[in-house]
């Protein structure tokens, strides 16, 4: 996967560049909003992961421009500005995710990847499968091996959020976000009941486990 | 330059100064039209009067030469006239009237003038000097003839008058003047007091406050609101000192279990194996985390006892959003084998901030899931007071909170066990608590239900939310 890195913090990004090549991916690096806006218009890249207050053009400014010329390249937003007011700014601006910093890496590359599956845009999908796993998304029922699993609704969407993702790593706020559309600190170990349940209902009866914890960053689900 | 005394540059003794002129000059009009109404009408009446008698003695000439004017000079000047008459020979020597010469002050013939005579008074035996208004004809011959009325009384009359004019025009400017200073020096006094308050507080001393003198009036409400802003500043630097120590406070021990964990991995690093550097690592990794969380938790509580942030507070059903908590929790309950129960009234609406009551919530629900011993219950309801308030509350059936601690568990970093053997900030119900102050909602706290074998009164944790008008425009209903 291609990665364009604008942030003017050159340790930072050197840091993020270092990460996500360890994770297989390839990152440039622009260090100031304009070159940024000149690179990402060069096109090619898969995510654009852009910091708020940049040199020369900020990070806000350069989405909305890159969207007006219809550019559609997935967003994440990297900021220290952290307010629920600032995310929303930062998603009216055209960006499809809004991070703050100081962040866990393991956060910001499950993001990153999940945006990137974004990209072939919402080809409506009715039909999910990961292994034997299979989910019906009009007839809203799952199967497992030919068996029915049931599910509450909400566990369906946690599925389902999963099984959109599968192979890659979410975590527990993205599953907060994504699935209970909610933005807040649980305290807690909620989602991870939540998950525990889904688990004991697809995963007991069967040999092969398809849904994984990620120690230190979150979950995934595969085959 | 040298400055005027301060109640001189009041703008209270300018309008005062102001009102007083206005007030003489108008005095001053209404005097002289007094004057004029008096005093001009009779000169009028004087001037009148005058001219028919000339007008008489011109006929009589005419009729009958000089001896018909002397035959009429010597009738009127027999008993008690009000006229004065002089009528003269060529040369000036006198032939009748009741004055016994032309006075010094003669006025020329045609036209009516004020002069002055001297008579004796055969009444009280005085010689007295009179003001009088006439005029001098000429009768061909040379023969004169003084026509003229006694003004004396009505002068003196109109003299009185116009000194009351000026005596009254210049007490009112004099009194003007002396109630301006007055009231403006008690004006520049109470400003000075204020001001002085003001350069106290600029100068540090934010305990100062402004005399107040309970009038209610104009100065006596500047003060109660120069005094209740300075009561906001003054709370609000406490609350950011506050944070600063808080955030010093709870971030210094991890920060030192940290620091102490490196060293010691440092000192032993040849001597560690490869799982055990990975374990070290992670838990330094775990205890930066803590510190995140928790200097971002301070710093929204800061924010939020600051007052940002009420722009993105919109009219809502907390409904959904309970409805989602208690979804969300029940699973965390039944693990911990505890019974997560709800009871939520649709159709409610307060103002709110959607993101900052989940979080709320979802720290009160946790606390009471943390505390409360397996077999218990947890209760979660939104319902109408019935003093129409909405309240959120979450009752369970722990321990509780003895009332004298009830305060102190929602300050900052305050944990009742001192054994740490929950996981949390402290920080949690802070966060509440700022959230309800946010809100202007009421933090209520009081023992729960109570019945649980277990003992303890349980704890029950209401955000009483002041009543939202409802919008007739739409209902929502599910």
């Amino acid at each position: 996967m291609r990665i364009l890195i604008i942030e003017d913090d050159l340790e930072a990004a050197h840091y993020l560049r270092k990460g996500l090549s360890e994770s297989g991916h390839v990152a440039d690096h622009a260090s100031d909003g304009e070159m940024g806006l000149e690179m990402a218009r060069t096109a090619g890249y898969d995510v654009l992961i852009v910091d708020r207050m940049l040199p020369r053009l900020d990070g806000l400014t350069l989405v909305q421009t890159l969207r007006d010329e219809g550019e559609k390249t997935p967003v994440l937003f990297l900021s220290a500005l952290g307010e629920v007011d600032h995310r929303i700014e930062g998603l009216k601006a055209g960006g499809d995710d809004y991070l703050t910093k100081p962040y866990a890496f393991a956060e910001l590359l499950a993001r990153v990847e999940a945006q990137a599956r974004r990209r072939d845009p919402e080809a409506v999908q009715t039909h999910l499968k990961v292994g034997d796993m299979e989910m019906d998304l009009l007839a809203r029922t799952v199967k497992r091996a030919g068996q029915n699993i049931l599910l509450q609704p909400r566990e369906f969407r946690l599925l389902e959020f999963l099984m959109k993702h599968a192979g890659q790593v979410v975590t527990r706020t993205m599953l907060l976000e994504k699935v209970w559309d909610y933005h807040f600190d649980p305290q807690t170990n909620v989602i991870d009941v939540h998950v525990s349940r889904l688990r004991s209902k697809i995963d007991k009866e069967f040999d092969r486990p398809l849904l994984h914890t990620v120690r230190g960053a979150g979950y995934r689900l595969q085959a | 330059m040298t400055r005027l005394p301060a109640f001189l540059r009041t703008s209270t003794f300018r309008f005062t100064i102001l009102a007083a002129a206005l007030f003489a000059l108008s005095a001053f009009a209404l005097l002289a039209f007094v004057y004029e109404s008096t005093a001009g009408v009779f000169t009028r009446q004087t001037d009148a009067l005058l001219a028919r008698q000339i007008a008489d003695f011109k006929a009589a000439f005419d009729r009958g030469g000089i001896n018909a004017v002397n035959k009429i000079v010597v009738e009127h000047s027999t008993g008690r006239d009000p006229f004065l008459y002089v009528f003269t020979r060529p040369g000036g020597k006198f032939v009748s009237g009741n004055l016994s010469a032309l006075p010094r002050a003669v006025p020329k013939p045609g036209t009516n003038r004020r002069f002055t005579y001297k008579f004796y008074n055969s009444e009280n035996g005085v010689k007295e000097t009179h003001r009088a208004r006439g005029s001098l004809i000429r009768f061909p011959g040379d023969y004169m003839l003084l026509v003229a009325r006694d003004t004396e009384e009505e002068s003196a009359l109109i003299n009185r008058i116009s000194r009351a004019v000026w005596i009254a025009a210049a007490l009112v400017l004099a009194l003007g003047l002396i109630s301006g200073a007055l009231i403006s020096r008690r004006f520049a006094a109470r400003l000075d007091s204020l001001n002085d308050v003001a350069r106290d507080v600029m100068a540090g001393d934010l305990k100062r406050r402004a005399p107040r003198n309970h009038t209610d009036d104009e100065l006596d409400e500047l003060a109660a609101n120069l005094n209740a802003m300075l009561s906001q500043i003054e709370q609000l630097m406490a609350a950011t000192r506050h944070a600063g120590d808080s955030i010093a406070h709870d971030l210094r021990s991890p920060l030192t279990r940290m620091r102490n964990r490196l060293e010691a991995q440092l000192r032993t690093g040849k001597n560690l194996n490869a799982r055990e550097a990975e374990t070290a690592l992670q838990r330094t990794l775990d205890d930066a985390d803590e510190l995140l969380q928790t200097f971002n938790s301070v710093l929204r509580i800061a924010r939020l006892e600051a007052g940002e942030q009420r722009e993105s507070f919109s009219r809502m059903d907390p409904a959904p959003l309970l409805h989602d908590m208690a979804e969300m929790f029940e699973p965390v309950a039944e693990d911990t084998g505890l019974v997560f129960q709800s009871e939520i009234e649709d159709g409610l609406f307060i103002r709110a901030d959607q993101g900052l009551l989940a979080q709320a919530l979802s720290n009160i629900i946790d606390n009471a899931l943390k505390y409360t011993p397996a077999g218990g219950a947890v209760a979660l309801r939104l319902r109408k007071q019935s003093d129409g308030r909405v309240s959120i509350s979450v009752t369970d059936t722990g321990p509780g909170v003895p009332e004298n601690k009830r305060d102190a568990i929602f300050k900052r970093f305050v944990r009742l066990e001192e054994s740490r053997t929950q996981a949390g900030s402290g920080l949690g119900l802070a966060l509440v608590s700022a959230v309800a102050k946010a809100h202007g909602a009421e933090l209520v706290i009081s023992d729960g239900a109570g019945d649980h074998e277990d003992g303890g009164p349980g704890l029950h944790i209401a955000l009483v939310f002041p009543p939202v008008r409802e919008r007739k425009t739409k209902t929502t209903e599910e």
